[in-house]
């Protein structure tokens, strides 16, 4: 059922601990960093990461496994 | 100049619906409600974009930091982003599933699954009761947008032309209007709220009539006890009721695994618009405490700090979104009521049938949002608690083996009464876990010990089949008739 431990760990583990890790630890703190308190500051970072994580799960684990239909066709 | 703006827009993408059913106004019932399975990758996203960020993100979020501070705007972005997380590996196989059983909603999946009609008429009943104050809070949304421009529409008024336009975009394409619309309704949606962010950052560093900094209490930036509590347990459950409750909407109408994961790779750079609606709702709080009626914060703000033209394009940008939903979730009622509720419909008349379940659900809304709004919002806190009660069973569908149909049943109705009986207790019992994760569990664990002590038939788990599938050609039946049992009421019904 899993096809690539690689892609589950970089597309999973990583954007899940950095999101609900963050939450948990900094949700606590009162501290504001570029306008904005420190726990939005950090999952607004995590936008980019859980992309960039899906891209490499995507890019170099996943993509080969999924037929293109173009070229099927 | 507002007003005019407005209707520009609106007639533009009623333009834009009718050019996207162009010449598919004879495509049966699998083209209007899923598209024929064609969409690509980009079509995809933006469905999905469109119908994610409705006029609730407008509205709703800047709303919920004004009235309870952090704890409301954290949750709400986490659940979102842990979503797409979770939906690039589920996703495709929520696609796959319905390609197995040439499903165009939820119960046809499930009830497929398992041949049996009992669990088809109960997932569609579970659904149903979510979906229809959720299509209606989509109504309200939009009247707050009009009353906050100050347009001279009494209520009626405003929710008939929401109707109206939310049927015309449906009658004209199905699945299609909202796919398309939803790229201009994105555009200017990025357009408001980047608009209205920038205005803030002149408003409060220093470039406009006000150079206050904001200043931000310690309430207003950490959660703490059992706020702490409702956060997690909420972002977890919610972004796995997300794919596996509401996603088919936009997963359905893709042509394959292939498009479905693609795309949501890309999904989490739209909330890079967060940050902007974050900082109109701080600014809010401090420019403009004690609006007695929180929702309209985000239109009070704009107004406040933009010229009357951009104003236009804001009202435009939520107005869209809150019509896309309310037509977007129109169809997926239509759908369950002409396919799964009544059973008898020939396949050559289930579109026509759908056309009037839209039509009579968009009159049901509109006369519940007149007459009894305050009602509906409170069945819409329920929303996510009876939707997920449909988890269970697509969890079953996905990866387990012999699970006795009556399990399924039994459990969803156990998970529904359950979170009806939660809500009216109150969260005080639970110590902020979300009553959601009780419900949920508790149907979950019907399931398993009722596997556990009296296995049913076998029957493969959708995740187990090693070829992934690739859809071609719209929807050649993926299960064909002679592998049904004899009794499955789908036989007469592809």
């Amino acid at each position: 059922m899993i096809r690539s431990w690689p892609s589950v760990i970089i597309g999973f583990v990583i954007p899940t601990v950095a999101i609900l890790g963050g939450v948990l630890t900094l949700g606590r703190i009162h501290a504001v960093l570029f306008g904005f308190p420190v726990v939005f500051l950090w999952t607004f970072l995590c936008f980019p990461l859980t992309t960039l994580c899906l891209w490499v799960s995507w890019r170099f684990f996943d993509r080969s496994r999924y037929p293109d239909e173009e070229k099927t066709a | 100049m507002i007003i005019a703006i407005l209707c520009l827009v609106l007639a533009i993408s009623v333009g834009v619906a009718v050019y996207a059913g162009y010449g598919r106004r004879n495509g049966g019932i699998s083209e209007f409600l899923v598209g024929g399975r064609s969409f690509p990758a980009w079509l995809v996203y933006f469905l999905a974009v469109g119908e994610v960020y409705s006029i609730g993100t407008l509205l709703g979020f800047p709303s919920g930091i004004y009235a309870h501070g952090a704890s409301y705007g954290v949750w709400f972005i986490g659940y979102i982003l842990l979503a797409y997380v979770f939906g690039y590996f589920l996703a495709p196989l929520v696609w796959r599933a319905a390609k197995r059983y040439d499903a165009m909603t939820v119960p046809d999946i499930i009830g497929r699954h398992f041949s049996s009609r009992t669990v088809e008429l109960v997932t569609c009943l579970t659904l149903l009761v979510g979906l229809v104050p959720w299509g209606q809070y989509q109504f309200i949304g939009l009247q707050v947008v009009l009353s906050s421009l100050g347009v001279s529409l009494t209520p009626v008024q405003a929710v008939v032309i929401a109707g109206v336009l939310a049927f015309l975009y449906v009658a004209v394409s199905g699945i299609r209007s909202p796919a398309y619309v939803s790229v201009i309704k994105d555009t200017l949606m990025v357009i408001t709220v980047a608009a209205v962010g920038i205005a803030v950052l002149f408003a409060t560093h220093g470039s406009g009539a006000t150079t206050t900094p904001l200043h931000i209490t310690p309430a207003m930036s950490t959660i703490s006890g059992s706020a702490m509590t409702f956060t997690m347990t909420t972002i977890i459950f919610q972004a796995f009721v997300f794919y596996l409750g509401l996603g088919a909407m936009y997963i359905l109408p893709a042509k394959s695994e292939r498009a479905v994961k693609s795309s949501t790779v890309w999904m989490p750079l739209y909330m890079l618009i967060y940050p902007m609606l974050v900082l109109a709702s701080l600014y809010a709080l401090q420019k403009y405490p004690g609006v007695s009626n929180p929702n309209t914060i985000f239109m009070v703000t704009a107004r406040g700090l933009l010229p009357d033209w951009l104003v236009g394009i804001v009202a435009s940008g939520a107005a869209l979104s809150g019509l896309l939903v309310l037509a977007a979730t129109a169809l997926a009622i239509g759908g369950l009521v002409s396919r799964n509720l009544f059973s008898g419909l020939q396949p050559h008349a289930q579109r026509r049938w759908s056309t009037v379940f839209v039509a009579a659900f968009l009159v049901l809304g509109a006369v519940l949002t007149l007459y009894a709004s305050t009602l509906m919002l409170t069945v819409l806190n329920l929303f996510y608690g009876l939707v997920a009660q449909i988890v269970p069973a697509f969890v079953t569908v996905l990866f387990l083996r012999r699970v006795p149909a009556a399990a399924i049943s039994t459990g969803m109705i156990v998970g529904v009464v359950l979170s009806v009986a939660l809500y009216l207790h109150g969260p005080s019992v639970l110590g902020g876990i979300n009553s959601g994760v009780i419900s949920t569990g508790v149907n979950a664990l019907v399931i398993v010990v009722w596997r556990l002590l009296a296995p049913g038939p076998e029957r493969e788990p959708v995740a187990h089949r090693t070829e992934i599938p690739v859809s071609v050609t719209a929807d050649p039946p993926a299960v064909p008739a002679e592998a049904l049992p004899a009794g499955d009421p789908h036989r007469v019904r592809q």
